[in-house]
């Protein structure tokens, strides 16, 4: 059982940052990795944004005051890193002549560490044609679980903006998976 | 999702095995490593572009004071050479026998060559005796 967020920002206050931070990586490393790893879709790439990520978190464990939830922070934190992350990849495939959508197509075919059916394929190739902030709002929405409201503080954005992105984004899976299957 | 039934939420990505259990002791080992290592990647990424910025004022100081100063100096020695290899030319070049060969032979198409008294008719002849007596 994992100790409440409260209680690990209050152990790094009272000179236990190292066991406080440990708490922290048991209790959000998995959300986290796959939060990363939807958005760019390659393991070892997820993996060293999730180093980054907490290594960020380390270095400014100390600043944080609890204006926002602790988990807000970090997946907020997690968030830039990807976006970040996949503009720098667009940068470098400028000169190529497949886009990023195409390499990650293909990654999803060939990954060992990719286990879903043909169908499950179908929808996460669908999904990488969005936008990557449509995608972002799709992915927390569609597979996290993640309320508007949580959203909305995460991504700095308002309720009602994130539901029309939602709508959107689902309104154009709809269409893609049709288009495909008939 | 209601387009298909057969879709569902499930996660269909897959980690290594026993990555998250191993995950904490390479994140702490890289932090470790970083922070032995000197400075954290925040603080180094803080002083490059300033290191950067000295190390260009380095470089617009060094050629605004030491480029002005080597290219006067070749210009100076540049002209001094060429000074010199003209008064060198004039006597290396011709010599006396080749000069008068030159005049009598090569340019005598476009030499005119005028009669002494051409050159002495305003010059009274005691003048003459007078410059001769003199030299």
């Amino acid at each position: 059982m994992h100790p409440d967020d409260r209680e690990i920002v209050a152990m790094v206050h009272t000179q236990q940052r190292e066991a406080a931070f440990s708490l922290l990586v048991k209790k959000h490393q998995q959300r986290l990795y796959w939060h990363l790893r939807k958005m760019v879709i390659v393991h070892e790439d997820a993996d060293d944004l999730l180093q980054n990520c907490f290594i960020k978190v380390w270095q400014n464990l100390d600043k944080f005051r609890g204006d926002s939830s602790l988990y807000t922070w970090l997946y907020r934190i997690a968030t830039n890193e990807a976006l970040n992350f996949l503009n720098k990849r667009r940068a470098e495939l400028l000169a190529s002549p497949d886009d990023l959508e195409i390499v990650f197509s293909g990654h999803i075919d060939s990954d060992p560490l990719y286990s879903g059916d043909e169908i499950e394929k179908r929808l996460q190739k669908s999904i990488l044609s969005l936008p990557d902030k449509q995608r972002l709002v799709f992915n927390m929405k569609y597979f996290d679980n993640l309320k508007y409201e949580e959203m909305a503080e995460i991504l700095e954005t308002s309720v009602g903006a994130l539901k029309a992105s939602y709508f959107h984004a689902v309104r154009k899976i709809e269409a893609l998976i049709k288009q495909e299957l008939f | 999702m209601a387009t298909d039934k057969n879709i569902n939420n499930r996660n269909a990505f897959k980690t290594p095995e026993g990555y998250f259990d191993s995950f904490e002791g390479r994140l702490m080992q890289n932090i470790k490593g970083s922070e032995a290592g000197g400075l954290s990647r925040v603080k180094k990424s803080m002083i490059v572009p300033w290191i950067g910025m000295a190390a260009a004022f380095l470089i617009i100081a060094l050629v605004y004071n030491f480029l002005p100063k080597q290219l006067f100096e070749r210009e100076q020695d540049s002209r001094a050479d060429i000074i010199q290899q003209i008064e060198q030319s004039a006597v290396e070049w011709f010599n006396e026998y080749e000069l008068m060969e030159y005049l009598t032979n090569d340019a005598d198409a476009d030499l005119e060559l005028y009669p002494d008294s051409l050159f002495f008719k305003n010059i009274k002849e005691e003048d003459i005796i007078m410059l001769t007596l003199m030299y």
